[in-house]
């Protein structure tokens, strides 16, 4: 295996995917024959759908290893679309024989459109018959970017193509890898972890790699100190955002998303969106631009039964609650005094009325 | 009185374990309103190292705790209490059930009168009773999923035993909306069981209030408990 790197950066490299992996330092040597074995290079076709190439654009700042020894040494990039050399028949011909071979890693990037299938169209085919076409022989199929996994910004309401992510659209078993954009710190390990074991890594319920994305960013957050200790940015450009208190009451997300963002950080390792000063918007999560939205609130708002399109917060709807319930028992008090029931009965201290004891007739049974 | 005597009608575990849960719940309603608005934080500048949420979070979780183990002895006690099992008196029984129509009536003043509650008024026990149960399940499984705990032998991590509560709830963040809207729901049904409660009192005279403190109450004569051959106490009427 000849690659552009040297033996330490390798055995580096080795070594951060084992600790991303979860495996103990003594299994470097096995990640190590994995990438060796992988000289033979594994087919990858990445094909791209409803997106905004910002998953490929991510992917090709990964800086350790760079994206060249990604594709030119570690995988075999068969198809895609923005940085393969071939064009035209070629590349389709590339791309017909991979299929047919079969044992290839489908990488998909954005989001499927079922709905309106010829909203997207690629030489005549739908994104639909597209996907079939590719996902049919794959032995796995990895979904990058929050679009390829649940649809992402394409299918926020009102969703008018009904785009899809792609297990959604056609059920097949897919690898997420989501994020707007994903971290390439993220999809590196997940295709070595099938290098390494020869099948899938288990997934949690969003079908995301549990060894990735099982915890929170709130749990692992560098601001976290601040959110124990009661410390909040209550507005941006104030003293304690200089401080660098936590954002919680910014609308931080980070206690409802599933990343490692505040291990692995971004851009070779540099930052993060918490560290730069924004609270998380939850790009990992599901349906994100409709569920977090609005970003910089705490909760969300949710919707008034019967009042379309009416949202409010769930303080308004609480605290309402709680002003109607006060209010009716109000009324009622009032009411009661009103009928006399708060008045001393004549025979008080001598026995209880004789209505009341005649009307006791009902037992306990 | 001359038809009403004063008995004790409350066992001393019940009345412990009543305010226990009353405790419970209102230290969960403080430190979940905090948790969702910190409003206030303990020390100042950089070098507080007071860990104000921290503290309220760990408050929330025991008192959790706390509140799950005595409802459960409460519902235990309730049907197989050998001191006073008395799931009829204060759940949606069929006598409770029965009596909800002539309740209703009473308290909407279409009625002056009521046959005689052993406990608690069928309006309380066959609609805010069950009412809390459920939201008990709801609060207790949300609240488990966003605990998110490598405790309780990893049952309550979000991707294992509790894993399909977000879904339901349509994401983690409706999840929390909901669990935190409970803290109402218990204010404003805690609010109208304690007032029914007083005007029940205020108008028969019967110490029912009290006895939530006392345990003692007035009942009428025939329905006062006696002493069979045995020794036991036997339950008139009915």
């Amino acid at each position: 295996m000849r690659m552009d790197m040297n033996r330490r950066d390798f055995i580096r490299l080795c070594g951060g995917t084992a600790a991303m992996l979860g495996l103990s330092y003594s299994w470097v040597p096995e990640i190590a024959q994995a990438l060796e074995q992988a000289a033979k290079r594994p087919p990858v076709i990445w094909m791209s759908f409803m997106e905004c190439t910002g998953c490929l654009e991510s992917f090709a700042k990964s800086v350790n290893p760079s994206t060249a020894d990604i594709v030119l040494d570690i995988i075999s990039l068969n198809y895609q679309e923005n940085i393969m050399a071939a064009a035209g028949t070629q590349a389709e011909a590339d791309l017909k024989k991979t299929i047919g071979q079969g044992g290839y890693i489908a990488v998909i990037e954005g989001a499927i459109a079922v709905g309106i299938p010829e909203a997207m169209m690629v030489a005549g085919k739908t994104s639909l018959e597209l996907v079939k076409e590719l996902t049919q022989n794959a032995a796995a199929t990895l979904c990058v970017g929050t679009c390829a996994a649940y649809g992402g910004v394409q299918a926020m309401r009102p969703n008018p193509t009904g785009a899809k992510g792609v297990k959604d659209a056609i059920g097949a078993k897919t690898v997420n890898v989501p994020g707007c954009p994903p971290n390439p710190a993220h999809m590196l390990p997940t295709i070595v972890h099938y290098l390494l074991f020869n099948k899938i890594p288990d997934l949690d319920s969003d079908g995301r790699p549990l060894f990735l994305y099982e915890q929170k960013i709130h749990d692992n957050c560098e601001r976290r100190a601040h959110f124990d200790a009661g410390r909040y940015v209550t507005q941006f450009g104030s003293k304690e955002e200089t401080l660098q208190y936590c954002l919680y009451k910014m609308g931080c997300k980070g206690p409802e998303t599933h990343s490692p963002c505040p291990k692995t950080l971004w851009n070779n390792k540099q930052s993060w969106c918490v560290k730069c000063g924004n609270g998380c918007i939850g790009c990992m999560e599901p349906n994100f631009w409709d569920r977090f939205e609005d970003f910089y609130q705490q909760l969300p708002n949710v919707p008034i039964p019967g009042f379309v399109g009416v949202e409010t917060s769930a303080d308004w709807i609480g605290s309402t609650l709680v002003t109607a319930t006060m209010a009716g028992v109000g009324i009622h008090a009032v009411t009661t005094a009103a009928k006399g029931r708060f008045k001393k009965h004549p025979e008080e201290g001598e026995g209880p009325p004789p209505a009341k004891t005649e009307a006791s007739q009902g037992s306990e049974d | 009185m001359a038809d009403e005597v004063e008995i004790k009608q409350r066992h001393w575990v019940y009345i412990l374990l009543h305010w226990l849960i009353v405790g419970c719940l209102v230290m969960l309603g403080i430190t979940g309103y905090y948790i969702h608005h910190p409003f206030f934080h303990i020390g100042s500048g950089e070098d507080n190292l007071f860990m104000t949420m921290a503290w309220i979070r760990w408050i929330h979780f025991v008192t959790a705790a706390v509140l799950i183990e005595s409802t459960a002895v409460r519902f235990e006690l309730a049907f197989f209490s050998h001191f006073d099992a008395d799931w009829r008196d204060i759940g949606p029984s069929m006598k409770n059930i029965r009596a909800l129509p002539e309740a209703i009536s009473y308290y909407l003043f279409l009625r002056k009168d009521h046959r005689y509650w052993r406990k608690l008024n069928p309006v309380v026990a066959t609609i805010i009773i069950p009412v809390w149960l459920i939201f008990f399940v709801i609060a207790v499984l949300t609240g488990f999923s966003m605990f998110n705990s490598q405790f309780f032998w990893g049952l309550t991590q979000t991707s294992t035993i509790v894993g399909w509560v977000p879904k339901v709830f349509g994401g983690e963040e409706n999840m929390r909306t909901w669990h935190f809207y409970l803290i109402w729901v218990f204010a404003c049904t805690g609010a109208v069981c304690v007032y029914l409660s007083i005007i029940r009192s205020a108008d028969e005279r019967d110490r029912t209030f009290r006895s939530i403190f006392s345990g003692r109450r007035l009942v009428p004569r025939k329905f006062a408990p006696i002493r069979g051959a045995s020794g036991r106490k036997k339950q008139r009427g009915g």
